[in-house]
């Protein structure tokens, strides 16, 4: 029966070319045709044959095994005999299909084409050549009836949850108005499908939800060990002509996989976060909540904690993690960014850290000298102090014009005082200068009267430039000069009024001069920051104020050093334990490590189940782009086999030369997660390492901020 | 395997394919000298290149004069030690040097690039084959960006008078026993670095400008 199947099979088939070729009879002659007709008829007779020759030889074998053998794939080309490439190649298809099961970003599985399709409804069948692909989402046949004399491609597309079931012995599935019957035409496919088959079918179709969640499944941990076989056995499979048996396969090994659930929560006073222990809370604004935090390890270090706040109209509506969330959470932390900044400017604080969980916070260094306000009421703001305040304020912000950057919230909560000098913190409200602030915000009293215009009209706030921040200094100036009763005042005031206040004010000429021209209501009068500056370096040591900012740069330019260098204050170390359950914990976490370190160099250590063994994956930044290095030979026992380096070669990795030892692949980098397939394909695919193998994994890197 | 060259401190033969180093001036590279690797590591290239091993600079202030220094020499080595910058400056100093040395009154000025120092140049004025004065940068308020408080007083400190009112240049007059080249060279980069604050990423951009007619 298979015999005479397989001929008219081929014949159907070569029917279709023949039509083809017809239709295109100018390049193609007749006599062609015919020939080709009789060759196709020979190499169908040849097949059926030896098809008919292995079934016998494997029969044993087959009925001892309930899989779906008797969908065994037609025999291997004569030339490709007593050789083992298709179990091989098959092997590094169900890792590739595992890789991407694993990752819920890859939605498409495999595909086989050509394959038979056999539709059967309770009326019909019909059947020909056609193509399978299989993905998360569903399951999609296309193929054409070979009877039918249009030859139309039919297209079946069912999402799981259409698919009734799927049969454990065939490669079958029953859908409400038909079933679905695949035959593969190679060994390879064969044993790809026969794989994923046996697997899916005992474990997905009861659940198909559990296909779009591997997380939860261990399909593609199975489906490595099954590779694993093929390899280990390639002389019996291809000798059984691709009979698998999936049962007999020891999965015993395979955990199922511990969700790591992250709890998205706001924090509470006692709560550990980042080494540090939260120890009270300092203030909260509309946007945001600050801890004071003491470090764990040494309690002598203290930092500030700026916790994300959801505004309370949005407080019932934003759940944790939902797109919204997200959304607030990257505002909150623009504002770490824009801080980057200044990292080496002496008038600006910067933030230390940043980061989403347990919920978004920025680290910023603590001021245990008290604020300004404190200075003021302990009454030691002095006229001597207060044209220090002047200045650090007014420097501060040209660091900050400097970078194009409107900060739109200068205040007295805004300004940080240490020992030794002011600076200006909270860019949370900062935009680019030219471009449309997502937020425009401020506070009542301190925003330049063009702002409250902008608030009262609704109108475009991309016009408010560096004249903004003077004013609202130049008010902040004022409050400091101010006694307590009038100090109330201005939050009340109206800006026209503003001015007045200044005749209370407990400032000298020069000192009023400079604020009545910061806080002009025509922002054209109101002078830069650079400007103005040149009106208080009288009243300062400029010297000692050149030194601060000489010191500023000078330290973050040592760190540099030190980053470049390979100190300590650069190293990042860390190690997080296996066994994976996915090669997606590697790419996240090298996702992570390339967007938040930014690292020149970079190395994971992979230690296995087996202590005697390990290997590594490193990649150095050069500029334009990223060399990946995966260990060779010449560095501890790798030991890959001569078809491991040629797989290692196929998938585009240069071989180790004198002046490059390793394996090396160029990359662009763009995408961190692109990069992170490059390396976890290959140790899956070259390097045969499963997940499951991997015991621990130390990651290591150098020069933080290096692009 | 013929050897295709000597190292010429331990004189040793090199044969065709081994590992060099090569030490000198990198413009002129026909002029460079071919050191074994174990003399690179161990030998004494003053052979080469006298007391000042590869053409670098030592960091020093310029000498006390006209030009009124703002950094001693310990505090500028405690500056540039174990920086990006302070290999910048160094680096910046030796090339500044060759040029001196290699065009003398050609290398008429040099002219700073980049964004935040468009328009900017230093010149030069010499006398007898000396470097009697220098042009910088001063005040502008529209066709160049201007100087900030900070830099203004340190040049100022350093002993520069203005010329002009906006735009304005900064002049310094040299003395006599200030005008070595080694210590031109010195006041550049000092006035560079510790009056203007001069972004060490930027020396990059400085161009030489060598005038063909001189």
């Amino acid at each position: 029966m298979r015999y005479a199947l397989y001929i008219v099979t081929a014949f159907l088939l070569i029917d279709g070319d023949i039509k083809g070729l017809s239709e295109n009879a100018d390049v193609r002659s007749q006599g062609y045709v015919e020939m080709m007709i009789s060759f196709a008829l020979f190499i169908a007779c040849v097949v059926a044959w030896v098809n008919n020759s292995e079934k016998k030889k494997s029969k044993a074998h087959q009925s001892a095994s309930k899989s779906p053998k008797s969908n065994l794939a037609p025999p291997i080309p004569s030339k490709q005999k007593n050789n083992f490439l298709p179990v091989e190649n098959a092997a590094f298809r169900l890792r590739e299909i595992a890789t991407k099961f694993d990752d819920s970003r890859f939605d498409n599985f495999f595909s086989i084409q050509p394959i038979g399709v056999t539709r059967s409804t309770n009326s019909r069948s019909t059947s020909g050549p056609g193509a399978l692909n299989i993905s998360r989402g569903s399951i999609m046949v296309e193929y054409i009836n070979s009877r039918s004399q249009n030859r139309e491609v039919k297209r079946v597309e069912k999402t799981w949850s259409n698919v009734l079931g799927a049969a454990p012995n065939r490669f079958e599935i029953y859908l409400k108005d038909a079933t679905l019957e695949f035959s593969p035409q190679t060994m390879e496919d064969h044993l790809v499908l026969t794989a994923f088959w046996q697997l899916f079918s005992n474990q997905f179709v009861p659940l198909p939800s559990e296909i779009g969640k591997p997380e939860k499944s261990t399909l593609g941990s199975k489906l490595r060990i099954v590779a694993q076989h093929l390899d280990e056995n390639k002389q019996t499979i291809t000798a059984t002509n691709g009979a698998l048996d999936v049962d007999k396969i020891d999965f015993s090994n395979v955990q199922k996989p511990k969700p790591k659930t992250v709890t998205l929560s706001p924090p509470k006073i006692g709560q550990k976060i980042q080494g540090y222990i939260l120890d009270r809370k300092l203030g909260e604004g509309a946007y945001g909540v600050v801890y004071e935090a003491t470090n764990i390890k040494d309690q002598g270090i203290k930092a500030a904690f700026k916790f994300m706040k959801i505004p309370e109209k949005l407080a019932t509506k934003v759940k944790p993690g939902s797109p919204t969330y997200h959304r607030l959470a990257e505002r909150h932390l623009a504002e770490a960014k824009t801080s980057l900044n200044f990292a080496n400017r002496a008038y600006v604080v910067s933030a230390r850290d940043y980061g989403m969980e347990p919920w978004p916070w920025i680290i910023y260094p603590l001021s245990t000298v008290g604020s300004v306000q404190s200075l003021i009421d302990s009454g030691k703001m002095s006229e001597a102090v207060w044209w220090d305040f002047a200045h650090d304020l007014i420097s501060g912000l040209m660091s900050i014009h400097d970078e194009g950057i409107v900060h739109l919230d200068i205040k007295p909560d805004n300004i940080m005082r240490f020992s030794d000098r002011f600076a200006i913190l909270d860019l949370g409200l900062a935009y680019t200068k030219d471009y449309q602030p997502d937020v425009v915000g401020g506070t009542p009293g301190f925003f330049a009267p063009e702002v409250k215009a902008t608030f009262e009209t609704k109108g475009n706030n991309s016009k408010l430039g560096f004249e903004a921040d003077i004013y609202s200094a130049g008010v902040t100036l004022l409050w400091a000069a101010l006694p307590a009763e009038f100090k109330v005042l201005l939050i009340h005031e109206d800006p026209q009024d503003t001015v007045s206040l200044l005749d209370f004010a407990n400032a000298s000429p020069d000192a009023k001069s400079l604020i009545s021209r910061m806080i002009d209501q025509n922002p054209k009068k109101r002078g830069s920051a650079n400007e103005l500056l040149f009106l208080v370096s009288d009243h300062v040591n400029l010297e000692e104020k050149i030194s601060q900012i000489e010191f500023a740069s000078r330290v973050y330019d040592q760190d540099a050093a030190e980053n470049l260098e390979g100190g300590e204050y650069a190293k990042l170390n860390e190690t997080f334990d296996g066994p994976l359950t996915s090669w997606g914990v590697i790419e996240r976490e090298l996702k992570v490590l390339l967007e938040k370190v930014r690292p020149a160099f970079f190395a994971f250590n992979l230690q296995f189940d087996d202590e005697s063994r390990d290997m590594y994956f490193q990649a150095i930044y050069v500029g334009d782009g990223w060399v990946l290095e995966c260990q060779s030979d010449q560095f501890g026992e790798v030991n890959l086999t001569p078809q491991q380096v040629k797989k290692l070669l196929q998938l585009g990795w240069s071989a180790p030369t004198d002046s490059s030892p390793n394996y090396e692949k160029m990359v662009d980098g763009s995408d961190p997660i692109a990069m992170g397939v490059e390396f976890t394909t290959a140790l899956e695919q070259s390097y045969g390492i499963r997940p499951a193998e991997i015991k621990s994994i130390s990651i290591s890197a150098q020069n933080k901020n290096a692009y | 395997m013929a050897s295709a060259a000597k190292c010429v401190i331990c004189e040793r033969d090199i044969q065709v394919g081994e590992d060099v180093a090569l030490i000198g001036y990198t413009d002129y590279v026909e002029n460079m000298s071919i050191v074994c690797l174990d003399c690179n590591e161990n030998g004494d290239l003053s052979k080469i290149t006298g007391d000042n091993p590869v053409g670098m600079l030592q960091t020093k202030a310029p000498i006390i004069g006209n030009f009124k220094p703002q950094k001693t020499d310990s505090e500028i080595k405690e500056f540039r030690k174990g920086t990006f910058s302070g290999k910048m400056w160094s680096a910046f100093e030796s090339e500044v040097l060759v040029f001196f040395q290699q065009f003398g009154p050609k290398f008429a000025s040099m002219t700073l690039g980049s964004r935040t120092y468009k328009g900017y140049s230093i010149e030069f004025e010499w006398v007898g084959g000396e470097v009697a004065s220098l042009t910088f940068p001063g005040r502008h308020t529209k066709t160049k960006p201007t100087l900030n408080v900070y830099q203004m007083h340190r040049l100022e400190q350093m002993g520069f008078k203005e010329n002009g009112v906006d735009p304005a240049d900064l002049i310094i007059k040299l003395s006599p026993k200030e005008r070595s080249r080694e210590n031109v060279v010195r006041v550049i980069s000092h006035t560079l670095e510790f009056g203007y604050f001069y972004d060490p990423s930027r020396l990059s951009s400085i161009s030489p400008f060598i005038d063909t007619d001189e």
